[in-house]
């Protein structure tokens, strides 16, 4: 592949275990250096649920050892660590005995379907209003309704769902409360089951996307007026090259770059926020799955979902990484 | 349930349940007007763990009693759906029996549970020793009076109860907080012992004779924080008030000798008040009648509303299917 | 003289208008400035203690509701409405709003503080302490900072705001470091700059008189962005339950909101007006931010007569 290198590879594989490897380990000294002890209400949270399953005495000494909760503070972190890297995410403490990892496999389609769907869209929506914005040759009108649709951009998402909810199932009765799918509908391969997640979904999606493309437009706009300004722009339209060429093959192409770059940069906060819209709707993804958990006090869920978050957002961010040389040929020339 | 996708509902807040029926006609609860809900067996107290400084002295635990807005409590936590409660008993008939020989006796005279007065609060905080601190609250030898609630937190009920309860306490200078945990951990600290006080119902036992919620108070079941109780989390101990109570326990029901040791008994209980009662405990379960009909209601009330019971399956056995 | 593609020429001087006076920055100024006044003189005005619970009848709507048959008829006592554990709406934005502002504050001033020092370091020292700095920094963004705070919030419960803004300050930081950082390492090569240098001028000296001037508009708009992000954040949290249970914000009543089924209620003034408080806050500072770029960065400038 053009531009990719062994050593960028290598760097790029080394900043997503260290980003991984650094939020957990927030995740475990940051609670412990509040006030309070997480341990003893874990354990606490653990024994609440022992006279309800039997045998679960054993269980719960044999997980108490493996994670070693009663030792130090170094045993427990390097137990800690190594769980989250062997994907031993342990058992839940509010639905013991069920694993985490179970919990979070039922979820997680739901979140990836909605998200991943709603952040596409709106990257692409935002890329081509900001792109529009900054051409010259756009009409007034459809500038002026470009520029108002950036409005939403500073009402989050989860309030904009807010909103939503109110006035389309309170008010117009159009559609669904919340929740994935219809509950008189039979989960499967069927007509009406993927109707009604497609009308479950509408909601959600339109939250993120609405209140998110303001971000890729202005950055767009950004991009392109940075790009309207350098000396192989005023070549090119001395060379008599097409308005429409110009503005895609040259304009829009350079300036999508950093498009890119913040992409991966804005991944994180496009997770966190996407665990309030989930709860707003009660989506069955794993970010209504978090706020059970919190609820609960289930420590075990919590941290399990907050590993898969960190580490899928590592993933996407060095994903698109490895990706970037492969489209913006300055990285190759500059290395000769 | 507004989308008629669900039959049965548990427990909601009066507005939720009129917001419901407008969306939803066929949407009945045990009552056809207001307060709609179906009285409970369990009546709501702030219960303390009476072997902790300082509730373990029973004018304080008075002081929090005058400090405490009953009626507040009832319009604004249940919207008006329910009574206020002076003791630790449902009002079901024959309770409410055994509570007004109480009141002809004289015992509500002598010890008012109902009555709100903060400045009556505020004499016996101070005559403990306790000056009001530059931040506002109540302190002696260098320490904060202060009062922490624990709460279960899927019962949205106790934690609007409690929210209440703190703005009072907080008003006249004491540092009331309440902590919500999870249902098992709230039920461990509780029989453990470790808590300063919760809103909780630990008095639900009596439905028709005294005997049984009284029993809860036995200084028998009092086991030292620390280890786990079954009953009387309160660690309450009175040997008189058990002594009366054991000597209740062996007498056939309806023995006329039991109403002269209830008012012996509630005497020293309304003296001590190791519990505060607040308020009856109501559920407002809607149901809805679009698919099935022959729901429990006042009007057909062939069991109990419950759903939660055991006697539930009398009353899924008793569905018809609607238009029949 | 620099030209556009357009091929005219712009004069740098003489200028009408001084780019201080971007119409986008007042704007925001503007809207800023009046919510904060809403938190500021607004117990002058409205008595705050409306704003705990039991103080007020519940459910009422706000006087522009008009009467209704599903609830008690609005009163001019509560203008914006009641909410149903008997809070004073206006009361509670009137409370809540400092609570919401003041912790963005906070984090952000923090969270520029520390960008700013280990920006100019990473900038000006180079080697392998910028590594490490722009690794650091670069992590650090990519972690969703929303999950990591519901973990902490989760098991400490009763979060105060100042701790709040602790946690958030640390996931503020790495946005200007990283500006600052860019800005230093092209202006280092500047001509004052190297003059300065060559003068036998100290690091500190360097960093604040020569650099830091220029800088400024940056700065200030890497600090209303990170105020910004700091709200939504604390926000967020609070709207999932996670907040100080005691002190108003105006999160938390969205939470209660939700909580009591406010939207299938029709109570829209419940979480309507934190709503729009919030909006106002981040319009205010959205645009005082696009402002501030456009001073930083002329181009922008020009662009809008485009």
């Amino acid at each position: 592949m053009r531009g990719l290198t062994k050593e960028y590879v290598v760097k790029r594989l080394g900043m997503f275990v260290l980003t991984v490897w650094l939020g957990m380990t927030l995740i475990f000294i940051i609670p412990r250096l509040m006030p309070g002890d997480p341990t003893t209400a874990m354990i606490t949270r653990m024994a609440a649920q022992a006279g309800r399953i039997e045998n679960s005495a054993e269980l719960i000494a044999a997980w108490r050892s493996h994670f070693g909760l009663d030792k130090s503070l170094p045993v427990q972190y390097l137990s800690f660590m190594r769980g989250a890297f062997t994907m031993d995410l342990g058992y839940s403490l509010a639905y013991f005995p069920t694993k985490v990892t179970d919990m979070i496999g039922r979820c997680i389609p739901w979140t990836i379907g909605l998200l991943v769907m709603a952040t596409v869209m709106s990257f692409v929506l935002g890329t081509i209003i900001g792109a529009l914005l900054a051409w010259q040759r756009t009409p007034r009108i459809p500038r002026m309704l470009l520029s108002a649709s950036l409005i939403f951009t500073s009402i989050p998402s989860f309030m904009m769902g807010i909103l939503l909810l109110y006035l389309f199932s309170f008010g117009l009765h159009a559609l669904p409360f919340g929740g994935g799918y219809d509950r008189a509908a039979l989960p499967g391969w069927n007509g009406p089951f993927i109707a009604s997640v497609l009308q479950h979904g509408i909601l959600p999606a339109l939250a993120i996307v609405v209140c998110t493309m303001g971000h890729w437009a202005l950055g767009m706009r950004g991009m392109m007026i940075t790009t309207q300004g350098e000396d192989y722009m005023v070549l090119a339209e001395a060379k008599g090259l097409s308005p429409g060429r110009i503005f895609f093959s040259y304009e829009m192409r350079n300036a999508m770059l950093p498009q890119f770059t913040a992409l991966a940069l804005s991944l994180g906060t496009i997770a966190g926020g996407s665990v309030i819209v989930e709860y707003i709707f009660t989506y069955p993804g794993i970010g209504y799955l978090l706020y059970m958990g919190i609820v609960n006090n289930d420590y075990a869920l919590i941290q399990g979902i907050v590993f898969v978050l960190i580490v899928s957002v590592a993933l996407a961010v060095l994903i698109i990484d490895l990706i970037y040389p492969c489209i913006d040929p300055r990285i190759t020339y500059q290395r000769k | 349930m507004a989308e008629g996708k669900l039959d049965a509902l548990c427990d909601i807040s009066l507005g939720a349940f009129l917001a419901l029926k407008r969306r939803n006609p066929n949407i009945v609860a045990w009552r056809d007007s207001l307060p709609y809900a179906w009285l409970d067996p369990c009546p709501r107290n702030l219960e303390f763990n009476c072997t902790r400084e300082p509730w373990n002295d029973k004018d304080m635990r008075w002081a929090i009693n005058y400090a405490i807005d009953r009626g507040k409590i009832v319009s604004i936590a249940y919207e008006g759906t329910t009574l206020p409660s002076i003791a630790p008993f449902p009002l079901y008939p024959p309770l409410v029996k055994y509570i007004d020989l109480a009141r002809q006796a004289g015992l509500y005279e002598k010890y008012p549970v109902d009555k709100y007065d903060t400045t009556r609060a505020r004499r016996i905080i101070e005559s403990k020793g306790y000056k009001i601190g530059k931040n506002g609250y109540y302190e002696k030898n260098g320490k904060i009076l202060d009062l922490e609630i624990n709460i279960p937190e899927s019962f949205i009920e106790k934690q609007r109860i409690s929210q209440i309860i703190v703005e009072q306490l907080q008003s006249i200078g004491i540092n009331a907080t309440s902590r919500n945990m999870a249902n098992g951990t709230w039920t461990e600290e509780g029989s453990y012992g470790r808590f300063t006080a919760q809103v909780g119902w630990g008095t639900c036992s009596s439905v028709n004779e005294p005997w049984s919620t009284l029993d809860a108070f036995n200084a028998r079941w009092a086991l030292p924080a620390g280890q786990r109780a079954d009953l009387n989390h309160w660690r309450w101990k009175n040997q008189a008030f058990s002594t009366i109570v054991d000597s209740m326990g062996v007498l056939p029901l309806n023995d006329p000798k039991i109403e002269g040791l209830f008012i012996r008994a509630m005497e020293i209980w309304l003296n001590e008040l190791p519990i505060i009662p607040l308020t009856q405990a109501r559920k407002l379960n809607p149901f809805n009648t679009t698919y099935w009909t022959g729901w429990p209601t006042e009007k057909n009330n062939y069991i109990h509303m419950p759903t939660w019971w055991q006697s539930a399956h009398r009353i899924i056995h008793n569905l018809r299917p609607a238009g029949h | 003289m620099a030209t556009d593609s357009k091929g005219s020429v712009q004069k740098k001087l003489g200028t009408m208008r001084s780019p201080l006076l971007n119409a986008k920055l007042i704007a925001g100024l503007l809207f800023a400035g009046c919510v904060a006044a809403a938190g500021l003189i607004g117990p002058l005005f409205w008595n705050a203690n409306l704003s705990r619970v039991a103080s007020s009848p519940p459910n009422l709507p706000p006087l522009l509701a008009g009467a209704s048959p599903d609830f008690p008829a609005p009163s001019v006592d509560h203008p914006l409405g009641t909410e149903s554990n008997g809070r004073d709406m206006l009361a509670l934005l009137i409370a809540a709003t400092p609570n919401s502002l003041r912790v963005g504050l906070l984090a952000a001033a923090l969270g520029v503080g520390l960008g700013i020092l280990l920006g100019f370091t990473a900038g000006f020292v180079g080697g392998w302490v910028d590594n490490v700095i722009r690794v650091l920094s670069d992590s650090i963004m990519t972690i969703p900072s929303l999950a990591v705070l519901i973990v902490v919030s989760a098991y400490v419960r009763q979060v105060n705001l100042e701790n709040m803004a602790l946690i958030l300050a640390l996931f503020a930081w790495p946005g200007p470091t990283r500006l600052i950082r860019a800005q230093v390492l092209s202006m280092r090569e500047r001509g004052y700059v190297r003059m300065a240098v060559l003068s036998c001028a100290s690091p500190f000296d360097i960093m604040f008189k020569e650099l830091m001037p220029n800088l400024l508009p940056y700065l200030a708009a890497s600090f209303t962005g990170g105020v910004s992000g700091s709200i939504l954040a604390a926000a967020g949290l609070e709207s999932l339950g996670l907040g100080p249970t005691r002190v108003p914000t105006l999160g938390m009543t969205i939470f209660y909101a939700i909580r009591a089924s406010a939207i299938i209620r029709g109570m829209w003034w419940w979480w309507g007006f934190p709503i729009l408080m919030l909006v106002l806050i981040f319009v205010g500072l959205f645009l005082i931010t696009i402002g501030l770029d456009e001073i930083a960065n002329p181009r922008l400038r020009k662009a809008k007569t485009a």
